[in-house]
């Protein structure tokens, strides 16, 4: 097997996994939250590289650690998530990038821990990327229909004798596992496209869960493909190129069903031409739309209604 | 210290006391986020800039205005990131570094676009970020009233007759101005840090906003400043350095509070005595 073809399986496999997980990333509305964990991830790894332990359990150990902290910071009312995560965000990055500077020509390794290097992986991470697959396919298989129930309804989800808790944190857990896979291959800084562009691409022509996974997992894959083709031909980062194009086929997939919605709309309204459009007052309340979530975990049901009635 | 030295700390003071400054808007708005796809953004345009040959703030700046223009007409202010962005903050990136792998050896580029490097700055990027400085200083001042009327009620700012869309446009313009000016300095992903750690810290001491503006720049200048004698005692990456600074001390300050409340909570306990 040469390079080349290890790097396409790892980019294929890598796509189909990060696109699965991507459903949940989207419906809950997390493209932030991963954002900072896959920075919160980065000084891991390299803390893992310079003492010369295993990537996977180092950054796995870190990110873990910064989700814990993010949660905690975002447990109070007072504090405000964004500027908890966006702090935590920076605050990581720029202590991967100081963990490095303390070694001596660290460009080199920075920009294979922020962009990947997709054709020198081994055996051992195609293994890592596959346990991780099967990981993501177990918790969809076991708790996909509760997962979807927590994203829609988070009271009725608690109201039903369920832990919002533990089911939160399994699907941190396993983002931050398909994060550490992706490092090697598309690098802590890009690993948030892969992880939420398929979902978001697939959301724009469907609505019904199922097919939205399925074109999800396509898209990723594709991806995936044409970017390593792409990079191995016109010699750019392999990293970059996975991500440029699957943010492209977003980018394609929104100008062609906004152009689609324009056509469809013009056409009802259509022959008395004269007669602009009612104002959508409605737009973003559709009801396939889960209700805006403030942060994963933020606080127990029960939490909530005691705060609230001491408030009154 | 050497001339280079003194050249970066009043590069890294004055970008400090605009980014600290201007942070306390963003927090009050939350946008961090909104924040961070700036930088990505810029980073395209400082990469794009590198490439052609020109000034790197120039395209730095092109590329920042056609995000505020992209995102100040949505629902940017509203806090809540949206898809889009979250595609536009990583596809920016991702271009950016598929644009510089083109060039030969282009690991060094990257690093100096993705975390600056303070030791090189020009006396121009110093003047730049001096006048940088004053402006967002004075337009704080100037409009202070009406900034703040508009962060915390966009509909009263619109029915008093304030023209609300203009003072937002504004004020992501501002900030737009003041990541670009801190690119050559700290780089396109570390202005976050110091536009949102020392001011967040500020609201934590304070729930005051014009302190906690004094207050938030002083402690980002003081921040970088820290961050660069560190990097020059133990050789570190500079900028990164002053944005640990400024992460540890808003996660120190928040520890104290929360211990404040709890001894607080403890103590009234005490004094009620068993019921």
């Amino acid at each position: 097997m040469t390079a080349v073809d290890r790097a396409i399986i790892e980019a294929v496999v890598l796509g189909t996994v990060g696109g699965l997980i991507s459903v949940q990333i989207v419906l809950r509305r997390l493209p932030f939250f991963t954002l900072a964990m896959t920075h919160a991830t980065f000084p891991g790894v390299v803390l893992a590289a310079i003492a010369g332990i295993n990537l996977y359990a180092g950054g796995g150990l870190f990110g873990v650690l910064i989700v814990l902290g993010i949660l905690a910071l975002s447990r109070r009312r007072e504090q405000d998530t964004t500027t908890a995560i966006g702090v935590m965000l920076s605050a990581g990055f720029a202590l991967g990038v100081v963990l490095l500077s303390a070694q001596s020509g660290f460009s080199k390794d920075l920009s294979a821990y922020t962009v990947g290097q997709i054709f020198t992986v081994g055996d051992s991470d195609l293994v890592a990327v596959a346990v991780v697959g099967v990981l993501v396919v177990a918790l969809l298989g076991v708790a996909g229909r509760q997962l979807t129930f927590r994203a829609f309804d988070p009271g009725g989800y608690a109201a039903a004798g369920y832990r919002p808790t533990v089911i939160d944190i399994a699907l941190l857990l396993t983002v931050e596992a398909v994060i550490v896979v992706a490092v090697p291959a598309v690098g802590a800084i890009l690993a948030v496209t892969i992880l939420v562009a398929p979902a978001a691409t697939a959301r724009l022509w469907t609505h019904r869960i199922p097919a939205i996974t399925a074109v999800a997992v396509l898209t990723g894959s594709t991806g995936g493909l044409i970017g390593v083709l792409v990079s191995n031909s016109y010699d750019v980062a392999a990293g970059g190129a996975i991500t440029v194009v699957t943010g492209a086929l977003f980018t394609l997939s929104l100008a062609v069903t906004t152009a689609r919605r324009a056509r469809v709309s013009r056409r009802r309204s259509g022959s008395r031409g004269s007669v602009p459009p009612l104002p959508d007052r409605h737009r973003g309340t559709r009801r396939d739309v889960p209700p805006a979530l403030p942060c994963i975990g933020h606080m127990s049901e029960k939490r909530k209604l005691l705060s609230i009635r001491r408030d009154r | 210290m050497t001339g280079f030295g003194v050249r970066a700390a009043a590069e890294l003071i004055f970008t400090g006391a605009t980014c600290g400054s201007l942070g306390v808007q963003v927090v009050l708005r939350r946008l961090a986020f909104f924040t961070e796809t700036l930088g990505h953004v810029a980073f395209l345009g400082i990469v794009a800039a590198t490439i052609v040959g020109s000034d790197i703030k120039l395209g730095a700046a092109v590329a920042a205005a056609g995000a505020v223009a992209l995102s100040g007409r949505g629902r940017i202010a509203s806090g809540q990131p949206g898809r889009q962005s979250g595609i536009l903050v990583s596809g920016a990136l991702a271009l950016g570094v598929v644009l510089i792998s083109s060039r030969q050896g282009f690991s060094k580029d990257l690093t100096a676009a993705l975390v600056g490097s303070p030791l090189t700055v020009t006396t121009g990027d110093i003047v730049v970020a001096g006048i940088v400085a004053a402006c967002v200083v004075a337009v704080l001042a100037a409009v202070h009233k009406e900034l703040l009327l508009a962060a915390f009620d966009p509909h009263v700012t619109q029915a008093f007759g304030y023209p609300a869309r203009l003072i937002d446009t504004g004020l992501l313009s501002l900030l737009a101005v003041t990541v670009v000016t801190a690119a050559p300095a700290i780089g396109a992903t570390l202005p976050l840090a110091l536009l949102v750690g020392p001011s967040a810290t500020a609201l934590l001491w304070t729930r005051r906003v014009v302190p906690a503006t004094v207050l938030g720049g002083l402690l980002a200048a003081g921040s970088a400043a820290a961050g660069l004698v560190l990097s020059l005692h133990y050789r570190l990456a500079a900028s990164a350095a002053s944005a640990i600074l400024c992460g540890a001390l808003f996660l120190l300050t928040l520890a104290a509070v929360r211990l404040g409340h709890l001894m607080a909570v403890f103590t009234r306990r005490q004094a009620a005595g068993p019921i």
